[in-house]
């Protein structure tokens, strides 16, 4: 077994440095593009019922229609994969998952039996990352998004839009923004204490990954509910994001491990020039002793 | 007894019978079935329905015991079989109880299950 000193740094300190050296270079609003994301359509007469079933946020019909986020999880309350979704209205709802990978699907599908409920692809749209230091955006990027998702940090906000590929020319073409890379867009993330979720990832819950405002803690029984409810309730979330810093690339879901066993794993890292940083979901108990040495298993 | 229900079957005991039978009696129900179904939801994935209905849907297998029709839908028969429901009541009961023998871990409150 190889062992690997990981400088794992402070976060107020690290926090700086990396504004210093990548945000505050950043030109804001910017946007990353993925191309070819795919939308599904979840249709029936209980088709709302059923992700709020199964899934942790309050699945209802707004008057006012919006975008958010529900979680699906598995009986152990580890998130399996995040959803991010629309209801059309009573029988209809669209949405798109992290992971985009098809044994999502195929645990939604299984757990069809009685309900009236079927899942169709819908399109593949484009996945535009918008960055900006303050909530405005422009009006044709939220009347053209199918579905549409804010997420906030102290110092940054970040919009994801998903849209079809002509109207993001047009809208792009009234108003040119700067396009960021894949690494750039990254560090932004990073830097938000976003991640997106891989299937790779397993074993987290997702009050432990500020997924929380996704959650609901009055609705009833869900997936996973009894263990999520039970940490949330008896303040026994015993993990967090931080930042950390190394030398070594590793590969999400890369556990390590201190004097006292497992303590965390790796949640993103990215490359910035001689070292990676990234996040991590670490031990509470353990972020006190963040200068120890840590041992990547 | 509940080991040896064969799968071809769910069984229901006498007390569940009569608590069923009182629940139709307050509903004023003279023609009346018991449908136990499962559906997806709960904490475990699947939670357990109970509902007294008129009759049988199309795809329902018809049981008959203690005097109670159980209609139970084809796709959700799968996850039932070799089921036994019981009731017990009173300050520790816990109203109506499926022991299941396709469950491989129930949630706390045991209205749900995963197989």
């Amino acid at each position: 077994m190889l062992s690997h000193h990981v400088v794992v740094e402070t976060l107020s300190q690290f926090k700086m440095l990396f504004l210093e050296n990548s945000i505050k270079t950043y030109k804001l609003p910017s946007i990353f593009i993925e191309p070819d994301q795919e939308i599904f359509r979840m249709t029936g007469k209980d088709a709302i019922s059923f992700l709020d079933r199964i899934s942790t946020n309050k699945i209802i019909t707004f008057a006012d229609i919006t975008s958010s986020k529900t979680i699906i999880a598995n009986n152990k309350g580890s998130i399996l994969d995040v959803l991010k979704y629309k209801i059309l209205d009573s029988e209809n709802l669209i949405f798109t998952f992290n992971s985009n990978n098809n044994e999502t699907i195929n645990h939604l599908n299984n757990y069809i039996i009685l309900d009236d409920v079927e899942i169709i692809f819908e399109n593949k749209l484009s996945k535009i990352s918008y960055f900006s230091k303050t909530e405005n955006i422009s009006k044709e990027f939220i009347n053209h998004s199918y579905i549409s998702n804010l997420d906030k940090s102290e110092d940054l906000f970040r919009y994801e839009l998903f849209i079809e590929p002509k109207n993001l020319t047009k809208i792009i073409n009234l108003k040119p923004l700067n396009i960021l890379s894949k690494s750039e867009k990254n560090f932004l993330e990073i830097f938000m204490k976003l991640f997106e979720y891989k299937s790779t990832l397993s074993k987290i819950n997702p009050l432990e990954t500020g997924l929380k405002n996704f959650i609901s803690f009055d609705k009833g029984c869900y997936v996973g509910q009894e263990v999520i409810a039970r940490l949330h309730n008896y303040k026994k979330v015993s993990r967090e994001i931080i930042y950390f810093k190394s030398n070594e690339m590793y590969k999400i879901n890369d556990s390590f491990k201190n004097k006292n066993g497992i303590s965390g794993k790796i949640l993103s890292i990215e490359n910035n020039n001689n070292y990676y940083i990234g996040l991590c979901l670490i031990k509470k108990k353990d972020i006190n002793n963040l200068n120890e040495n840590y041992i990547f298993i | 007894m509940t080991n040896k229900i064969p799968l071809n079957t769910i069984k229901i005991s006498e007390k569940a019978c009569e608590k069923v039978k009182e629940f139709a009696k307050n509903q004023s129900k003279e023609k009346f079935g018991l449908k136990v179904a499962v559906r997806a939801g709960g904490c475990s994935g699947l939670e357990y329905i109970l509902e007294i209905v008129d009759g049988p849907d199309d795809n329902d297998k018809v049981i008959s015991q203690n005097g109670l029709e159980i209609f139970i839908p084809k796709k959700a028969y799968v996850f039932l079989a070799g089921t036994y429901l019981d009731f017990s009541d009173g300050l520790n009961g816990k109203g109506f109880e499926f022991i299941n023998p396709n469950a491989k871990s129930s949630c706390g409150c045991g209205d749900s299950f995963s197989v």
